[in-house]
């Protein structure tokens, strides 16, 4: 299969409607588990979200965060596969110097978003 | 407030960045740090992170359809991106070297310039009649079908690769998405017709965020009932955005722009003053 710009724009759109829907189960479930608890809204500043290694475990005890958290991943590592599907699009174009740098692109997002894993 | 009042107006606020991100090609964080800060007294840094949120989603919703329009111009985006990419590590880097108050106050400055040469330039625009030997040597003009479908010049180019790379500098130094100076580099330096530079500048945008995001997802910014809301107000506005656009002419979009960009300079130079202790 031949990858274009429109597979990059179907895949935004699944990773928007994927995305959209667990975050949405999120809020609800959190809503559903706890009211409204948080009866001030400056008490959310001392709310911190789990890290990478950390959001698995919580998807593991089914946490309404980690289903938020685990949406705003999707829509991260939609970034990353952009540009890996750009730099595959140069490379089917035969665009070698395009290849490289978008390739590069890649590599960078991918270890930027997984350095801290 | 109550957590769901909270929610609901974080969500209406979310929305209403997500057009404006979209339409402008600047992201949502403009439209989202000030309020969650001085309104919701939220702290900054979690306000940065609801703002990452808020760029990649507007990214994501307006890319689809700007795709579908063949308004962005893949190959200048993932060239250009490179730039940003290496600028944004070396903000990284100069973070505790240079005073960042200073670079804050002189490029809000910049924008405020920018702003009304953007404005200026609309009517003595140079006609631009064939393309840096860079974009020819690059295919930068060409899509996947090796078709021309962007058939205006692109001029330029290293200027154009340098600013972007200053503007992923100012993105690592500052926590900002520079969407500003991407659609000026792409529309005065470049000469990009106006609706393919915010639309190219949209699509770089969540890329640029999504170099940044690892930091702030292990530092705990990322915070899930504000980053919840946000995604999807920003989603769905962002959609609504990107339909606007498609039907507001470019002089509506340029005063829009710039009225967004002179409030973005202001808050730089804000943030300066801060740092400085002047205000």
């Amino acid at each position: 299969m031949k990858i274009s710009e429109l597979t990059i724009g179907k895949m935004l759109l699944m990773s928007v409607i994927i995305a959209s829907v667990l975050v949405l189960y999120g809020v609800i479930a959190f809503l559903m588990q706890q009211g409204n608890v948080i009866a001030y809204y400056n008490k959310i500043n001392l709310i911190s979200g789990f890290s990478i290694r950390q959001l698995f475990v919580a998807l593991a005890n089914k946490s309404p965060f980690a289903y938020i958290e685990l949406g705003v991943l999707v829509l991260f590592i939609a970034q990353i596969i952009r540009a890996l599907f750009a730099s595959i699009i140069f490379l089917e174009d035969k665009e070698v110097k395009l290849f490289f740098i978008g390739f590069f692109v890649f590599v960078v997002l991918f270890g930027s978003i997984f350095i801290n894993y | 407030m109550t957590f769901i009042e909270f929610t609901g107006i974080l969500f209406i606020l979310a929305f209403f960045a997500g057009i404006i991100g979209a339409m402008t090609g600047l992201g949502g964080g403009i439209l989202l740090v000030p309020v969650l800060v001085i309104v919701f007294k939220l702290d900054m840094h979690v306000a940065m992170g609801a703002s990452l949120v808020s760029v990649i989603a507007t990214s994501s919703g307006a890319g689809i359809s700007y795709i579908k329009k063949n308004l962005i111009n893949i190959r200048l985006a993932m060239f250009l991106e490179s730039g940003a990419v290496i600028g944004a590590i070396c903000g990284a880097f100069l973070l505790h070297i240079v005073p960042i108050n200073i670079i804050a106050i002189f490029f809000g400055c910049v924008l405020m310039f920018s702003v009304v040469f953007s404005l200026r330039e609309h009517n003595d625009k140079q006609q631009v009649k064939s393309s840096h030997p860079w974009a020819m040597a690059l295919h930068l003009n060409k899509n996947s079908d090796n078709k021309s479908i962007h058939d205006y010049p692109i001029s330029k180019v290293p200027l154009g690769l340098m600013l972007m790379t200053l503007a992923g500098t100012l993105s690592g130094l500052l926590g900002i998405g520079s969407g500003a100076f991407k659609v000026l580099a792409l529309d005065l330096a470049m000469g990009i017709p106006y609706k393919v530079a915010t639309s190219t500048s949209n699509f770089m945008l969540g890329m640029t965020a999504a170099a940044s995001a690892g930091i702030y997802w292990a530092s705990g910014f990322i915070n899930p009932l504000i980053a919840g809301p946000v995604l999807l107000g920003v989603v769905v506005g962002a959609l609504f955005g990107s339909i606007i656009f498609m039907h507001l002419n470019t002089k509506i979009l340029r005063i829009l722009f710039a009225f967004v960009v002179f409030l973005l300079a202001l808050q730089m130079i804000y943030k300066g003053l801060m740092m400085t202790g002047t205000v």
